[in-house]
């Protein structure tokens, strides 16, 4: 029984979890207060941190964000902003995959990467009332009064 | 009377409130000067945007296709868009014929990429090998991905930080010059290096 006990414990901690494999992007920039929330919790943000699909980036008062994602789309999020980064999926060898994006509240800025190149609909960005499809490339996004 | 007036225009500004957020959606300009193209769907409506400064607004349920400029988006966004990470810069290095060695021209690049790489905060390497067309689709995602993977020791001898790269391989779905299936093209065999 216990040698058992101490194998599970061994596989648990040494086990990747499954979002070890589809990391998302890699945070470029933050200034001021920002935080991820990262399955309900909230974690501070620092550069060269990984962001995982689900989370959402929440910034405060004169803070912002930058992050680049694996196909090299670029992210700014501006102050008193949520950001979710609800899909993400990207095969580099094909370079297809699937990218989605939820502008709760404030502002972000955007240039997309590779995904939206592969096809018309594999990039969007929603917002609580509208889907935006990004056929390319550089735009802006901006909630008043959201979340 | 006076504060009639004010009790109904804050009930106005209520309402207004209450009918949800407003949004702004907006397309720029690349870098380069292109413009690229953005379709807005909400419950009532479509908005195509295509031109550069095309504004899709939607305010409650009201989609509006409106039109700002340059100098309007600088004053409003101008700092979210400095806030953009920089763009990747690329590289590209080719091997001698039939061999894993870089040519003289292509080693000489690596100083150049390590002092490109220091520009970008969290610096990330990603090295996708390429092939001809010669031989089936298997055997050239295995061979570019080999290929990847021995520039990337070649970095790390170089002093780039293992843990910084990523490699992959796109066989030869990305021709540079387009040849016929099974005619070889050295040009084509080369690797790519993202720096971002």
């Amino acid at each position: 029984m216990r040698p058992l006990l101490h194998l599970c414990w061994l596989l648990a901690v040494l086990a990747p979890p499954a979002w070890a494999q589809e990391w998302a992007g890699t945070v470029k920039s933050v200034r001021g207060d920002v935080v991820v929330e990262r399955a309900g919790k909230p974690l501070p943000l620092a550069v060269g941190d990984r962001v995982f699909p689900r989370d959402k980036l929440v910034t405060g008062k004169d803070s912002r964000v930058g992050v680049t994602l694996r196909d090299d789309t670029l992210i700014s999020t501006g102050a008193n902003s949520q950001l979710v980064v609800a899909e993400f999926a990207f095969d580099p060898a094909t370079q297809n995959g699937n990218v989605l994006l939820s502008v709760l509240r404030g502002v972000s800025a955007m240039v997309s990467g590779l995904v939206a190149k592969s096809s018309p609909d594999a990039m969007r960005v929603t917002t609580p009332t509208a889907t935006a499809g990004i056929r390319g490339t550089e735009f802006i996004v901006e909630v008043e009064g959201g979340e | 009377m006076a504060n009639r007036i004010l009790a109904l225009l804050g009930c106005a500004a209520l309402l207004a409130g209450c009918a949800g957020p407003r949004e702004r959606i907006v397309l720029l300009p690349d870098k380069d000067g292109k413009v690229g193209a953005i379709e807005v769907r909400t419950a009532t409506g479509t908005a195509e945007l295509k031109e550069a400064y095309a504004v899709a607004r939607v305010e409650g349920d009201k989609l509006a296709a409106e039109k700002t400029d340059a100098a309007a988006v600088a004053q409003r966004y101008g700092g979210v868009l400095d806030g953009l990470p920089a763009r990747p810069l690329r590289h590209t290095l080719h091997f001698e014929f039939g061999s894993d060695r870089l040519t003289a021209a292509s080693r000489a690049q690596v100083p150049g990429i390590q002092a490109d790489l220091r520009q970008f905060p969290a610096p990330e390497v990603v090295v996708i090998g390429h092939t001809d067309a010669v031989g089936d689709a298997a055997i050239n995602d295995r061979l570019s991905l080999e290929r990847a993977n021995r520039v990337r020791d070649i970095l790390v001898e170089a002093g780039i930080p293992r843990d910084q790269i990523q490699t992959a391989g796109r066989g030869f779905r990305e021709p540079l010059f387009p040849a016929k299936a099974g005619t070889p093209e050295p040009r084509n065999r080369r690797v790519e290096i993202k720096l971002r």
